[in-house]
């Protein structure tokens, strides 16, 4: 009796220690992430085709606005977790104000749990990525498209819109700019408080400040000199590569 | 007398017009099982490494059967309500599968409000289809022209029953998905043959290719013109910037960026006057009305009419709109700029998208009609 009791108790054991790991599954170890992107100008939700009123007095607007991201990771003091190669972001959906107060959401699947003390985000394509062309991609992958061969780089980021110098409402001054090359990458900190819990759908809300930008420290692009650049006029090319870091920022911080 | 053999012969024929409809229907009916074996052979596609891999559901993957089946689905006037109409009509094997006529001509002489695009490269494209990008996948783009009006006037009804009748699809069904009975012959399984025979129309085998992508040493190399007309196409001015821009839109292996812009063919007051609002009908959002698809510029030599409504005969009229820098309109694409371009200019950039003619392709005999 005694030998049944203590088989039947090794029995319960085993039984309790098998299910404790069925529970140990991935799904139980990670959870989504969504990184939502707000586009802003001036702090304000900003949608295509929405006017607003430039430092130069113009009134513009903005039809397309594409940002690459890379190499994403969150970090903690013990392991910098790699949760998005690449992604591109693209506001051309967004054309009124429900949605530009959404803005672009960014939903990363199987993030491991845990809590994490920044996220860290690659601006444009990372050297490593650049270095690939579309054909090494499936048709639908963001690096499948959007490949500038002059550079043999990916178009890291897009401003196309339109404006009127007066300050009207005759928004016939095409803008076009296209920011590309090794040059244009740069990478971002963001120290905050993330935890990942289990099986949620865990948001991070970020925003890209289009006036950051587009001026600084009192100095604005000059579109009426420039209202187009393809990454070929320093004036113009360092001026929107080395303000984009600054330009994105974790919501409400 | 007389009155009784008119009544006769009246029933007679009223049972023989009977007789033969139920000869038919009895056919459909009877629905006897198969006899064929369902043994499917996976189809390899032949895709070049510069082209991108290319994504097949996983619910319709490409077998030997399914292919011929979607072929002859596909060059089959039976899809159409008077048997006139297949989808070979309006894309045509030897044009890279385009139109040769302006808009689409249905039935009957029906004209659609839009030109049959070349399906060249069709399986990649991935940002929806149609020139307005409607539906996401070829099995859903092959169910419509089937019931549009302008095209075959057919409904899928009737189809999946003429199919079920006919002498041999039922057994080309039992060999691509393995149904037993004609009566399981469906819209969708037709739609998935359809569209598999479509994903296989891939071509990456020009003159461009081969030397550029391919180093093949024996396709020579590029003349001065064409030369020229390839720093045109991807380059710009430095200092002006001003160039044609093409590579803007039309980019990467597939020359083309999948997307929808509007490249200012029309001339409109507002965003709401464009006549077909194109993508813009299709999201109904404004700023998207009067976008078309981007067509590849693959074989672009033998795809006119060009545009979505084929308005432009030649490359030469294609190259003068690129030039005029367009219609203006708060949406037309920032890249559509005018620039200065000589006889010459335009010359080398023709003879440069000749180079993008891939005869290979249309000549690939996997792809004619196989009832010729």
């Amino acid at each position: 009796m005694k030998k049944f009791t203590i088989l039947t108790i090794i029995l319960l054991a085993f039984i309790g220690i098998a299910s404790s790991c069925e529970k140990n599954t991935d799904d139980n170890e990670t959870g989504t992430l969504s990184l939502q992107f707000q586009l802003t100008y001036g702090g304000e939700p900003l949608h295509m085709f929405e006017r607003f009123n430039y430092a130069s007095g113009a009134s513009v607007f903005i039809d397309r606005f594409n940002l690459f991201i890379s190499d994403v990771k969150l970090v903690n003091s013990t392991t910098k977790q790699s949760i998005k190669d690449v992604a591109w972001l693209d506001f051309s959906g967004i054309q009124d104000k429900t949605t530009a107060k959404t803005g672009v959401r960014l939903e990363i699947p199987k993030v491991p749990v845990g809590q994490y003390s920044a996220l860290e985000i690659g601006l444009g394509v990372s050297p490593e990525l650049n270095a690939t062309t579309p054909s090494n991609y499936s048709a639908s992958h963001p690096l499948a498209n959007n490949y500038w061969e002059q550079w043999n780089s990916y178009i890291s980021m897009v401003i196309e819109g339109k404006a009127d110098l007066t300050g009207g409402t005759t928004h016939n001054l095409i803008l076009t700019y296209h920011v590309g090359t090794n040059d244009a990458y740069s990478r971002i900190n963001l120290e905050d408080n993330f935890l990942i819990k289990s099986g949620k759908n865990n948001v991070i809300l970020l925003e890209i400040d289009l006036k950051k930008i587009l001026t600084k420290e009192g100095q604005h692009l000059d579109i009426e000199r420039f209202p187009r650049d393809h990454s070929t006029r320093p004036e113009v090319f360092d001026f929107l590569r080395l303000n984009l870091p600054s330009a994105v920022v974790l919501k409400n911080k | 007398m007389k009155y009784n053999i008119n009544i006769l012969f009246f029933t007679l024929a009223f049972l023989l017009s009977c007789s033969g409809d139920e000869l038919v229907m009895n056919d459909v009916l009877k629905d006897q099982k198969i006899e064929a074996a369902y043994t499917p052979e996976a189809y390899q596609l032949n895709i070049p490494k510069w082209l991108p891999e290319m994504e097949i559901p996983a619910d319709n993957p490409l077998t030997k059967a399914g292919v011929e089946l979607g072929r002859h689905l596909f060059y089959d006037p039976i899809l159409s309500l008077d048997s006139t109409i297949s989808c070979a009509s309006c894309h045509l094997p030897e044009l890279s599968f385009a139109d040769p006529n302006r808009l689409g001509v249905g039935i009957g002489g029906a004209i659609g409000d839009r030109h049959a695009m070349s399906l060249v490269n069709v399986g990649f494209y991935t940002k929806g289809l149609f020139w307005d990008g409607r539906v996401k996948t070829l099995e859903e783009q092959a169910l419509m022209p089937i019931e549009d009006h302008r095209e075959m006037n057919e409904n899928w009804k009737q189809v999946e029953k003429k199919l079920a009748r006919h002498p041999n699809y039922p057994k080309m069904f039992r060999e691509a998905f393995g149904i037993e009975y004609p009566s399981q012959i469906t819209k969708e399984l037709a739609t998935k043959a359809i569209a598999q025979f479509e994903r296989t129309l891939i071509s990456g085998e020009s003159r461009f290719d081969k030397i550029v992508f391919a180093n093949d040493l024996d396709a020579g190399f590029l003349t001065d013109s064409e030369e020229r007309g390839r720093v045109l196409y991807f380059f710009e001015e430095s200092q002006v910037l001003e160039h044609p821009g093409c590579s803007h839109c039309h980019n990467g292996p597939l020359f083309t960026d999948n997307a929808f812009r509007n490249n200012g063919i029309e001339s409109v007051n507002s965003l709401k006057d464009f006549p077909d609002k194109g993508f813009g009908g299709f999201t109904k959002q404004l700023g998207d009305n009067g976008k078309f698809r981007v067509p590849t510029l693959r074989n672009i030599e033998l795809t006119a009419p060009y545009m979505h409504d084929g308005r432009f005969q030649t490359l030469e009229e294609v190259l003068d709109h690129y030039s005029s820098g367009g219609h203006f309109a708060e949406n037309l694409d920032a890249n559509i700029l005018p620039f200065t371009l000589s006889a010459r200019d335009k010359q080398d950039l023709i003879n440069f998208l000749k180079m993008l003619t891939d005869t290979n392709f249309v000549n690939n005999p996997d792809l004619q009609n196989p009832f010729k």
